[in-house]
């Protein structure tokens, strides 16, 4: 499989993209998998090495035709959804939810983080590297990050963490290369939060707050205490989350 | 609706200025805001709701700071209708705006030299900076070679749809 790479151990997957990209052609649709991740981004921030096979940490390089930058918050939210439905069809019984803007949720705690690093040319789309990371076959975590969980935890079954690998590219180039944009309501539907009430602190303020969706710009829209209605960008708000 | 459609309906979104947005054609359905967006409740007294004061709790309202300070004058009145990012000044400058909303870095992580400062040569193809929005990490290249004159927004200031980021001299 020529537009599957996998490696034994790699600082990281969205590194070894880059690397490719500058020193040679690589087709849209490139997926890098490695074993072991030894510098992975938002790994909770710390060095936390999980046992060989049970994490996944991949990269996909998406190449758009004549794609401009404006639309890039699609991009994000195609690739959240293609995961959700990849989860979905790993085990129909789970229900995963995309935490706004880039992170899968299981059962509240965190399955699957989003990296995705895009290189523009002016206002045009040269190519994106997205980046994968999913807890897989972990059967526990240490207790310095009790937010995460993974499929192992939540389905009591172990995966071979290449095959999950192919059902995500799957689903995620089926959405990137999908022309029509008919999708957005099953992302919505998909927010965690959705239609219930979270914490959030805005600023200074520690506020209350139901998620009605996200705006075609990428912002989330919440409904505040009061009913008005306001969007978000990610810097401007953070989940309390326990 | 299509890409290229969704394309040019934000592109045109963000040229006009009416402050919101809403799209509903059978399935299809969504909204956006823009810089222009006035909170109809804006001024209205929080009162019970204190707790959520929403005022403050919605930065979209106001211009972000960065674009109060930024000299543009080539923003003002009418954008041409092609989509590149350089446009010449009068003194023969060329300039590298944002093709995005979101957050302006010099440099690809806080611990790492900028890309560029005034008085480096550029090459077509060249990361001059990093536009962050949505947790998209975006590398800006440069469509021109030339020499980086000046430097106009601080890093990690937040940057409008257009706005100038860099002037570069082509003959520099």
């Amino acid at each position: 499989m020529d537009y599957l790479k996998i490696y034994t151990s790699l600082d990281s997957t969205n590194k070894e993209a880059q690397r490719l990209l500058a020193t040679g052609p690589v087709s849209s649709g490139l997926t890098i998998l490695a074993r072991h991740q030894t510098a992975g981004h938002g790994q909770y921030g710390r060095t936390w090495v999980s046992a060989p096979d049970s994490h996944l940490a991949m990269s996909i390089v998406y190449k758009p035709v004549d794609f401009d930058a404006i639309a890039l918050p699609t991009i994000g939210m195609k690739v959240s959804l293609g995961i959700i439905r990849a989860l979905k069809q790993i085990d129909p019984q789970l229900m995963p939810l995309i935490k706004w803007p880039n992170d899968i949720y299981v059962n509240g705690k965190k399955l699957c983080g989003i990296l995705i690093e895009n290189v523009l040319a002016g206002s045009r789309v040269q190519h994106s590297i997205i980046g994968i990371g999913m807890n897989v076959n972990e059967s526990q975590f240490p207790s310095e990050i009790p937010n995460a969980t993974s499929l192992f935890m939540n389905t009591g079954m172990s995966y071979e963490v290449e095959k999950i690998a192919l059902i995500l590219r799957q689903h995620m180039l089926t959405l990137l290369e999908k022309n029509k944009f008919d999708w957005k309501n099953e992302y919505d539907q998909s927010l965690f939060g959705l239609e219930s009430l979270h914490a959030f602190q805005i600023g200074p303020d520690n506020v209350f707050a139901k998620a009605k969706g996200v705006s075609i710009q990428g912002h989330l829209i919440l409904e505040m205490a009061d009913g008005a209605i306001a969007h978000f960008g990610s810097h401007e708000l953070k989940w309390e989350i326990s | 609706m299509e890409t290229k459609e969704l394309q040019e309906l934000l592109k045109l979104i963000n040229r006009l200025e009416f402050g919101e947005f809403k799209y509903k054609q059978g399935d299809i359905e969504f909204s956006a805001r823009t810089k222009h967006y006035q909170s109809p409740r804006a001024g209205i007294p929080s009162g019970q709701f204190q707790q959520t004061s929403l005022p403050q709790a919605a930065p979209v309202l106001s211009p972000p700071p960065a674009q109060a300070q930024s000299p543009s004058p080539a923003n003002a009145g009418s954008q041409s209708e092609e989509s590149t990012a350089e446009k010449a000044t009068a003194d023969n400058l060329i300039e590298i705006r944002s093709p995005i909303v979101g957050t302006f870095y010099r440099s690809g992580s806080p611990d790492k030299p900028p890309y560029v400062k005034p008085g480096d040569a550029i090459e077509v193809g060249s990361v001059v900076c990093i536009v962050e929005a949505m947790k998209l990490f975006n590398e800006i290249e440069s469509e021109v070679s030339g020499k980086i004159v000046k430097v106009v927004v601080e890093d990690a200031s937040p940057v409008e749809y257009d706005q100038l980021l860099f002037l570069v001299d082509p003959n520099g």
